[in-house]
């Protein structure tokens, strides 16, 4: 095989499409994947179908034998969803910021040329970043769980700690794409060294920085939510029990005050970056 | 327009850089002794030698690739020579620590070829910008974020002799290129240097704009006493407004002295570029 006289060996991107192709069919192999598992007895085609069809009518009165009005629950777990976030946002931007000017090679390169050790420890900031980021909330929920029980600041904790390492990551990098002129210019005005980077570098940053809080914002709503299923107050738990109840109206009320309340906060951070980065 | 008074008798904000002082009498603002200075295997300056005494207005005259901008970053310590030496006010940039570098770069103001101001910024911060060298950073945090009313005034002023005050609360991505090298030559007086230098001032304006550059460079830095040395490609606009002129080629200086005392010769020997010269530019 060769195009226009290149052996196929020598061409390193038509070998790297092969060797993905070749991964994707490997791992359909290994799994056994079929798409008509999923289907199975007509029973659960049948309960399926009920979920689905439950979409069409939420409902406004819970399916157990109370038959109270779903909206204060719902608006209830609506609240706490925001309040886990919230707490968890502004925890892990004050972490995150800091680690994130420890992480980035500007920071350090501020002092490369007096101190020696300056390699070593942007090296082990990186790794507690790395460390942070790599285990999902979920499974820091299961650890804090474990450790100290059922608590808001259980919950809180567990999104804080990987949105911390996940700013870090985002913030340091968006700092050394930052351009360098300007400070260099505060550099020649005689600013001592964390001036230069506080007032030359941080501000290029900053608009994409607070654009990207909003962003994660977002995903702490998510993720407080999937926090629920352990037991969490959030829309999750709403979820999570009118499911296992196979009370689907209900689970579709949660379901849809989850979608509103994610497009709203979406609506209101797209309208805030707009201001940040166009103002 | 009224002139205000000297800006550094005004405002005693030198802050730890009191400490350093005032330069001694007798020596002179800027001194460069058989400096040379290479980019890798380009050499860009050849046993240059150069002084200029405090308050002198000084225009450096040649083609692109003369060696202009590299002679200036060398006068703030952005660059360190190959050999030779630079002296500020009597001070050897090779043997300053970084304390007293940094005095040395509070003392002069640098406008910018590229005017390097912090994109995101408004205007007000960015002349505020320009008193870095003399805080610390709590202090700075503290001035700009909420900045005292005597200091905003004093920017407005400043940004009035400029010509832009009503732009003291844009931020400087919406103004022109002119306008934003008026926001640079603020930030360069608010510093209260003793020295200016500017590196091309007009190559960012349109031609029309640039006698008003110019002149504007010219009167701010006689008003405020400060020693001006700009790097220019026009040389009519040079001879008008600086009396001396220092002419570069190839990173020699070729010819210095008042520029009423230079041919026509002299010029011509400047930008006639050689038949080699034209095929390396090739």
């Amino acid at each position: 095989m060769s195009f226009a006289g290149v052996p196929f060996y020598h061409r390193p991107r038509l070998l790297l499409l092969l060797a993905i192709s070749g991964a994707g069919l490997l791992s359909v192999w290994h799994l056994r994947l079929a798409p008509w598992d999923l289907w199975g007895d007509g029973e659960r085609v049948a309960l399926l179908g009920h979920f689905f069809a439950a979409a069409v009518s939420p409902a406004l009165r819970s399916e157990s034998g109370l038959a109270t009005a779903m909206l204060p629950r719902v608006v209830q777990a609506a609240a706490n969803t925001v309040v886990f976030a919230t707490a968890a946002t502004s925890l892990a931007l004050v972490a995150g910021t800091l680690l994130g000017l420890l992480a980035s090679r500007r920071f350090w390169a501020l002092f490369a040329t007096t101190r020696a050790i300056a390699p070593l420890l942007h090296a082990g900031v990186r790794a507690v970043v790395g460390l942070l980021r790599s285990i999902h909330e979920v499974l820091w929920a299961l650890m804090i769980l474990a450790a100290f029980g059922l608590s808001p600041a259980a919950a809180v904790l567990a999104i804080a700690i990987p949105y911390s390492g996940t700013f870090a990551k985002i913030f340091s990098e968006m700092l050394d794409e930052a351009g360098p002129e300007a400070s260099e210019a505060l550099r020649l005005v005689g600013a001592p060294t964390l001036s230069v980077f506080a007032f030359g570098l941080v501000p290029g940053a900053l608009p994409d920085m607070g654009a990207y809080a909003f962003y994660r914002f977002e995903c702490a709503l998510r993720s407080a939510a999937i926090l629920g299923f352990f037991g969490f107050p959030t829309l999750g738990k709403l979820i999570f029990e009118a499911a296992g109840e196979l009370h689907f109206h209900e689970t579709w009320t949660g379901l849809y005050a989850l979608f509103a309340l994610i497009l709203a906060v979406e609506w209101w951070s797209g309208a805030l970056r707009q201001r940040l980065t166009v103002a | 327009m009224p002139t205000l008074p000297r800006s550094s008798r005004r405002h005693a904000s030198w802050g730890w850089l009191a400490s350093v002082g005032e330069p001694a009498p007798g020596f002179p603002r800027f001194l460069l002794e058989d400096v040379s200075f290479g980019y890798g295997a380009a050499t860009a300056l050849r046993d240059v030698s150069l002084r200029v005494a405090p308050g002198e207005a000084v225009a450096i005259v040649g083609p692109s690739g003369a060696g202009k901008t590299t002679l200036l970053r060398l006068l703030v310590g952005a660059l360190r020579p190959d050999r030779g030496r630079v002296h500020v006010d009597g001070r050897d940039l090779q043997q300053t620590r970084s304390r007293e570098l940094r005095a040395v770069r509070a003392s002069i103001g640098f406008v910018h070829q590229d005017l390097r101001l912090v994109p995101t910024g408004r205007v007000l911060t960015n002349v505020l910008a320009g008193r870095l060298g003399r805080w610390s950073l709590m202090r700075a945090l503290r001035e700009t974020l909420f900045p005292r009313r005597s200091e905003v005034e004093r920017v407005h002023a400043l940004l009035a002799r400029t010509g832009i005050p009503e732009k003291i609360y844009q931020r400087v991505t919406n103004l022109s290129g002119g306008q934003q090298q008026r926001v640079a030559l603020a930030r360069a007086l608010y510093q209260e240097p003793r020295s200016l230098l500017a590196d091309e001032p007009v190559s960012s304006v349109d031609p029309a704009r640039a006698r008003d550059t110019v002149a504007l460079l010219a009167r701010l830095a006689k008003e405020e006493e400060l020693t001006l040395l700009a790097s220019l490609h026009d040389l009519p606009l040079a001879r008008e407004f600086f009396p001396r002129l220092v002419g570069m080629r190839r990173g020699q200086i070729v010819f210095d002295g008042p520029s009423r005392d230079l041919l026509d010769e002299d010029f011509r020997a400047l930008y006639q570029l050689s038949e080699e010269e034209l095929l390396e530019g090739a």
